[in-house]
């Protein structure tokens, strides 16, 4: 301290969100696989100890963020992924025996050691189940709060007010919806280095969600009065032959139909509905659905003409259940959802991307640390109904 | 018709020429919306002195094309032409840009490159040696025909966002980044009292540059690039009559013609078209919408660039009568693709809403941050008339968005005047199916 000044840095790592997934957001319909995986997103409090000989020890406070890789092969490519994101620092650790960091942070100066020590110490089970909970509901609110990261800071601060309008109209009753908003609040806060709010606290309230098979189920039981069912599939025209999203689409109506005719008592009848140029690919859903069934094709490009076929069968049917396979012209369906003609009716929107958390025992997940976003509906069955959360499909009584 | 330069050499280019204190702005905005808001440059103070030229054209190479960017600049703070020089092409590689990465940055300034010693020029030397990034004397361009746009001072943001959405490549943010400054550009118009000449004539290049990169160069991308676009661009973004046009575009044997053409047609028309002004916002956007697709070679049900604006504004004629926008009503809508300053003052004026509450879904990040962006300038010109809330919302788990907006619909409730819903299903579907659940009286237009 000759000169002056000693400065030390102290380390407190608050939270270590696992796995941390960026999935660009514009280009979510037609690529969605993430363009970087984090292993860790650390969010810590730093304290630098100001020691002089003139004066007295002064300590001073602030709140940090970073991503953290660990090095478990040849990863170092990632580095350069990171520089042409423009990510938020990232600390690459490679512990192969020397815990040895690769990377460093330029604005702290604690050791190495220190950090591989603290990392690890906090790489908990709690965190794991936390977030494997709430990324059940939505991974997609915490994909735009990491995006923000990258952003600017005045506009990543635009976007914490925004999480702050949805908080204040969050009332009780939405505790999975509040927790996910305090906890992306908390995250904001660490990155624009604000005081977390009073309420985004670690809280475990949130209960698993149903599943859903669930939630089809009592939406099935309240419609079906043993009544002739009437199931109306919108397809989204789809240009591309024989691809993959045709496929699914045709997976999807399959399975939901099959499990439909499972669980109704009444008798089922099909109409795939095609407008303008999807003929074909109504049909290709048609011969997907069981061969005992009553289906056809209603297919029409006149708008007027092709609502008046969909209102004749509406009317020879007592209940009514839409499916939406990912979008539809809206003209359509609104016009549909205002002359229901007083049919009790069930609308289920189901959307070709969504993320998930993948199904790994919580043992595995710890010893690989850390959960997956994925995209489900890749393959649909009953099962995987029941695996599947509600959120990530509409079933709206209407 | 543009002032054409000495020679006719291959083809227009599109300049941008921002000088004196435009170049301060002009350079700020742009680097944010080309970097999808990652990057905020600061600096104020006098540009006196400055000149920055931009030069943008269509070029193909081995049946490949290409845009070829030209910089030219004059003074300006040191410093400051470098940065963002250095942006561009950073933006080029960067995955979180819209900018297109099949832009080719040229040319670097039109004053000798100094000495390496001479610290503000030792990075460009440096660059122009390890890298080869060619530098060229501006003389080797006079030559060629210039679409020139003057970046008119206190409306930069809507020139910035021209070039960048003119440098983005052909994919869906692109599309609708060109639809959006299109929209933007007539908004313009609506902003003064009384037009200047200087003013239309910046919006007519603006809006004939965006017709001729929409309508032949962004098909004979789609016609070289297959894979790059499909149903989403070919449903989402009102591109009827896409498959025509690419067939026309591999029939040219001349695409860069073709390209001036369309540049040259649609600057006369719309000359033409906003010879006489209408000071109605609809009306103005139809007449525009005509006038394109009066110059086009193919016939379409829904104009591109302002067809949108037209479907909505043709639906909010019907919804008049039963829309309250007295005082302290709000209006409720969603952030898309399309989402343009034209499109939201239209809805607040019409209906006299003062407040309004904007859902969007984490896809629409960028359109909600350009958004926000000229609604404050548009707050700036008119005193603060529009109060703008912003809420995320989860777009592709359709059941979790269907809860988020339940609860925004109960705690705005009543004073909710209208409701405007378009964007994804899973934001459409509870907008229309709650408000009548929750006895909302509210109604619902769904564009």
């Amino acid at each position: 301290m000759s000169d002056g000044y000693k400065v030390s840095y102290e380390v407190v790592v608050d939270k270590v969100i696992p796995s941390p997934t960026i999935f660009p957001y514009d280009m979510t319909y037609s690529y969605s696989d993430s363009v970087r995986e984090y292993d860790g997103l650390v969010l810590a409090t730093v304290r630098a100890i100001i020691e002089s000989t003139k004066s007295k020890k002064k300590t001073v406070k602030w709140k940090t963020l970073f991503f953290v890789e660990d090095l478990s092969g040849n990863e170092t490519s990632k580095k350069v992924v990171d520089l042409s994101l423009g990510a938020p620092e990232v600390v690459f650790i490679d512990d192969g025996g020397k815990d040895k960091i690769m990377d460093m942070l330029v604005h702290f100066s604690f050791s190495e050691k220190k950090v591989v020590e603290i990392f690890k110490k906090t790489r908990v089970k709690a965190f794991i189940e936390k977030y494997g909970k709430l990324w059940k509901y939505t991974y997609e609110l915490h994909n735009l709060a990491f995006h923000t990261l990258f952003l600017a800071r005045s506009f990543r601060e635009k976007i914490m007010e925004d999480f702050k309008n949805l908080n204040r109209i969050l009332k009780p009753g939405n505790e999975h919806l509040r927790e996910i908003v305090d906890d992306i609040l908390g995250i904001l806060a660490y990155a624009n280095n604000k005081r977390p709010s009073l309420r985004s606290k670690d809280r475990e309230r949130v209960d698993e969600p149903k599943s859903v098979k669930e939630v089809l189920d009592e939406a099935l039981k309240n419609l079906c009065r043993g009544g002739r069912v009437l199931v109306l599939i919108f397809p989204q025209m789809l240009r591309e032959e024989a691809s993959m999203r045709r496929k699914w689409q045709e997976n999807v109506a399959a399975e939901l139909v099959k499990y439909i005719v499972k669980t109704v008592s009444g008798k089922v009848s099909v109409r795939v509905v095609s407008y303008a140029e999807s003929i074909e690919q109504a049909e290709e859903i048609k011969n997907k659905m069981p061969t005992y069934l009553e289906k056809e094709v209603i297919k029409e490009v006149k708008e007027e003409v092709l609502m008046k076929k969909i209102f004749e069968e509406i009317r020879k049917h007592e209940e009514i259940i839409i499916i939406i396979l990912q979008d539809y012209s809206k003209k359509v369906i609104s016009k549909l959802l205002d002359n229901l003609q007083g049919k009790r009716a069930i609308m289920i929107l189901a959307n070709e991307t969504t993320y998930d958390v993948a199904k790994l025992p919580l043992e595995k997940l710890e010893k690989d640390r850390f959960l997956k976003a994925t995209t489900v509906w890749s393959e649909i069955s009953e099962q995987t109904l029941g695996e599947i959360s509600y959120s990530k499909i509409l079933i709206c009584p209407l | 018709m543009p002032p054409i330069g000495k020679v006719r050499k291959i083809m227009f280019y599109t300049v941008f020429l921002a000088e004196n204190n435009a170049f301060n702005s002009f350079t700020k905005s742009f680097i944010s919306y080309a970097s999808s808001f990652t990057l905020k440059f600061g600096g104020k103070g006098s540009q006196k002195g400055a000149k920055l030229k931009i030069m943008l054209a269509p070029i193909l190479i081995e049946n490949n094309v290409s845009k070829e960017l030209i910089i030219y600049y004059k003074g300006g703070k040191e410093g400051q032409i470098e940065r963002f020089i250095d942006a561009i092409r950073y933006f080029r590689f960067n995955k979180l840009s819209t900018i297109s990465d099949i832009v080719v940055v040229k040319g670097i300034g039109s004053e000798p490159i100094r000495e390496a010693w001479g610290p503000s020029y030792l990075k460009v030397a440096h660059e122009s040696l390890k890298k080869a990034y060619p530098i060229r004397k501006a003389e080797k361009y006079e030559s060629c025909c210039e679409h020139q746009i003057n970046v008119i001072g206190g409306y930069e943001k809507f020139f910035s966002l021209l070039l960048t959405s003119l440098l983005a490549g052909g994919h869906r943010r692109g599309i609708g980044l060109r639809q959006i400054a299109a929209q933007n550009l007539v908004a313009l118009l609506l902003t003064v009292d009384k037009l200047d000449e200087a003013i239309v004539e910046g919006v007519v290049r603006g809006l004939a540059a965006l017709v001729a990169d929409v309508y032949v160069w962004v098909p004979k991308l789609y016609s070289i690039k297959k894979g790059v676009w499909g149903s989403e661009i070919h449903y989402s973004l009102a591109m009827f009559g896409l498959d025509t046009l690419i067939c026309w575009i591999q029939s040219t044997e001349c695409f860069t013609d073709k390209y001036n053409d369309v540049l040259l047609v649609s600057y006369n028309k719309l000359k033409e078209a906003f010879g006489n002004l209408p000071k109605d916002p609809m009306k103005l956007a139809k007449k525009a919408s005509e006038s394109i697709k009066e110059c086009l070679p193919v016939k379409f049900r829904s104009e591109v660039l302002l067809g949108y604006y037209e479907r909505l504004t043709s639906k909010l004629e019907k919804a008049h009568d039963n829309v309250d926008g007295g005082d302290g009503k709000i209006l409720l809508t969603t952030v898309t693709e399309q989402s343009s300053l034209l499109y939201i003052t239209t809805l607040m004026e019409k209906f006299r809403f003062k407040d309004i509450v904007l859902l969007y879904t984490p896809q629409m990040l960028y359109e909600r941050l350009l958004l926000e962006d000229f609604l404050e300038w548009w707050n700036n010109r008119r005193n603060g008339r529009v109060s703008a809330t912003f809420i995320p919302l989860p777009g592709l788990d359709a059941g979790a968005t269907y809860e988020y907006v339940e609860a925004i619909l109960n705690h705005y409730s009543d004073e909710i005047g209208l409701i405007v819903a378009g964007g994804p299903m899973s934001l459409v579907l509870p907008l229309k199916i709650l408000p009548k659940k929750l006895g909302l009286k509210a109604p619902v237009i769904i564009p």
